[in-house]
């Protein structure tokens, strides 16, 4: 008998955690198509009422805001799986592997999530840029190069944050959301502080950064602007997000209750 | 079917529950796992599925290492927690969802066991009362037909007829392939059909004999008045005089007391293992 991954036990496994919370799922993606029209709308009113006082119609926080958004309710149904003792043990004496449960886990998280986020904005968006394009009788297009950058940054950054809030869920069993915040924070700090600065003899506190992102950071020191480029693997917290899942395995695999 | 081997296990370095355990389980008995509030009845029956790795030695479940929670031994496997989960849906519903996971699962054996319990099988889980849930999960444990059955407290919420019920449900599935564990403080729930006793404290096991060998070797009798007989091993006193617990050094035919012997093995630990011959 295959003890390692059965399409077959994978389907029943992806068919029950659907059923069992199909309605979080689609309540969550109603939420979040409510939210991209709100603050889509409110933009947009914003821009109308100010004689398109915005050159470009900003559809950047709203996507970075409606991402978060979906993987916070994503995350949320993972963690209604699991969030008492019975539970648990529900989840961990069903007959499936660990490697089709943290599939199943990944499903959910990744392509279900960024599905139904695309599929919000790309209702959203296309019909308030047409509202924004007939107000002020312009052809824009309906991203610019810049917010195509930035969103995929976005996107890295919230996956990294979502899979360290998994593994977190796996390994502390008291306050978990309490100490996953302080290891997201020492992770910050690492990664952004105390790795660059280690390795190229900043004197710590630098005074500010103007932006980071996975492989560069902006910043200010002595009143003047710099850029430093990530390069190697050490710097490269975009890294973070495979070895979370991966540790996530072994997390499943010997979860002891 | 089970075997312990040398298994130490602790929740944490203050806590150790079970040093050195050796212990084997055989198909084709109905286990009856006996141990005061945190004596590791329930860390013992984790350990058997998977849920709890013994920090040192081995626990090998259905010939497989339990740690290891394979579909292959897991799909073998039902264990009903005293507290359980289940979600908000209706029982045909949750059947579907969770019965596939178990090949040999029988749906008009799920349904009998529904009837006999007086659940319809359309009832929404929600509202139902904890009893009527657990039966739900009887009869879902046992329709599973896993070699394995691993019931903490099942009759803990069940009404009287219930309970009969179980013991009746639960002697007519016993077989010969088949292993039953179940840990209980409701002795006398379960008296009648317990085959085999595991009595859990301080760390070991104090007691591991099946009904028959409990009966040639101890004597349980209630009498008015106790006398200095050297066999007594225990006595307390109950409404109808005392029941005491002998040494059965004349072979003499009783029936096996459950809360005696397990109050006795409680108290005097050095002479049941003179008896038993434990170590």
């Amino acid at each position: 008998m295959n003890n390692i991954f059965s399409i077959k036990r994978f389907a029943l496994l992806v068919r029950k955690q659907w059923l069992e919370n199909y309605l979080l799922y689609i309540g969550s993606f109603i939420v979040l198509m409510a939210f991209d029209f709100f603050i889509l709308y409110q933009s947009n009113s914003w821009d109308l009422n100010n004689q398109g006082y915005y050159a470009h119609f900003d559809t950047l926080p709203t996507f970075i805001i409606s991402f978060g958004v979906s993987a916070a309710f994503i995350l949320l149904a993972y963690f209604r799986t699991i969030n008492t003792h019975t539970k648990q043990l529900a989840y961990f004496t069903q007959p499936t592997s660990t490697l089709e449960k943290l599939a199943a886990i990944f499903l959910f998280m990744v392509p279900v999530m960024l599905i139904a986020f695309g599929a919000a904005l790309s209702i959203s968006i296309p019909v308030m840029h047409s509202m924004y394009d007939t107000f002020h009788h312009t052809t824009s297009p309906l991203f610019s190069k810049y917010e195509i950058s930035t969103m995929k940054e976005a996107i890295l950054v919230i996956l990294t944050m979502q899979s360290l809030i998994l593994l977190g869920m796996h390994t502390f069993k008291r306050h978990a959301i309490v100490k996953i915040s302080i290891a997201i924070i020492i992770l910050f700090i690492l990664f952004f502080y105390a790795l660059p600065g280690l390795t190229f003899n900043w004197i710590l506190p630098i005074e500010g950064f103007r932006s980071c992102s996975y492989d560069t950071i902006d910043f200010l020191k002595n009143h003047e602007y710099g850029q430093m480029v990530y390069k190697g693997i050490p710097y490269l917290p975009s890294y973070l997000i495979y070895v979370c899942w991966f540790v996530l395995y072994f997390k499943i695999k010997e979860k002891q209750l | 079917m089970i075997t312990l081997n040398n298994v130490t296990f602790a929740y944490s370095k203050k806590k150790e529950v079970f040093s050195n355990l050796n212990l084997t389980l055989q198909p084709g008995s109905i286990y009856g796992l006996l141990g005061k509030n945190g004596a590791g009845k329930t860390t013992l029956l984790k350990m058997m599925c998977g849920l709890a790795t013994p920090s040192s030695g081995s626990c090998t479940t259905l010939g497989e290492k339990a740690a290891s929670k394979n579909p292959s031994l897991m799909r073998e496997l039902f264990f009903l927690p005293e507290e359980f989960y289940m979600s908000d849906m209706r029982i045909s519903k949750f059947v579907s969802l969770n019965a596939p996971f178990y090949p040999e699962f029988d749906i008009k054996q799920f349904h009998r066991y529904l009837a006999e319990f007086e659940i319809s099988p359309d009832n929404s889980l929600r509202s139902l009362s904890y009893g009527e849930k657990k039966k739900v999960m009887i009869g879902f444990g046992i329709a599973t037909n896993t070699r394995l059955l691993l019931f903490d407290e099942p009759t803990n919420g069940l009404d009287i007829p219930s309970k009969r019920l179980f013991r009746r449900i639960m002697a007519s599935i016993a077989n010969e392939n088949r292993c039953i564990i179940i840990s209980t403080h409701q002795v006398r729930d379960l008296e009648s059909l317990i085959d085999h006793l595991l009595i859990v404290h301080n760390n070991r096991i104090l007691l591991d004999e099946n009904v028959e060998s409990i009966t040639q070797k101890l004597c349980f009798k209630t009498v008015q008045t106790v006398s200095n007989d050297k066999e007594i091993i225990y006595s307390e006193s109950s409404l109808k005089g005392h029941n005491i617990l002998l040494n059965n050094v004349n072979s003499e035919d009783s029936q096996l007391d459950m809360e005696l012997l397990f109050n006795g093995v409680q108290h005097c630990p050095e002479k049941i293992n003179q008896i038993f011959n434990l170590n």
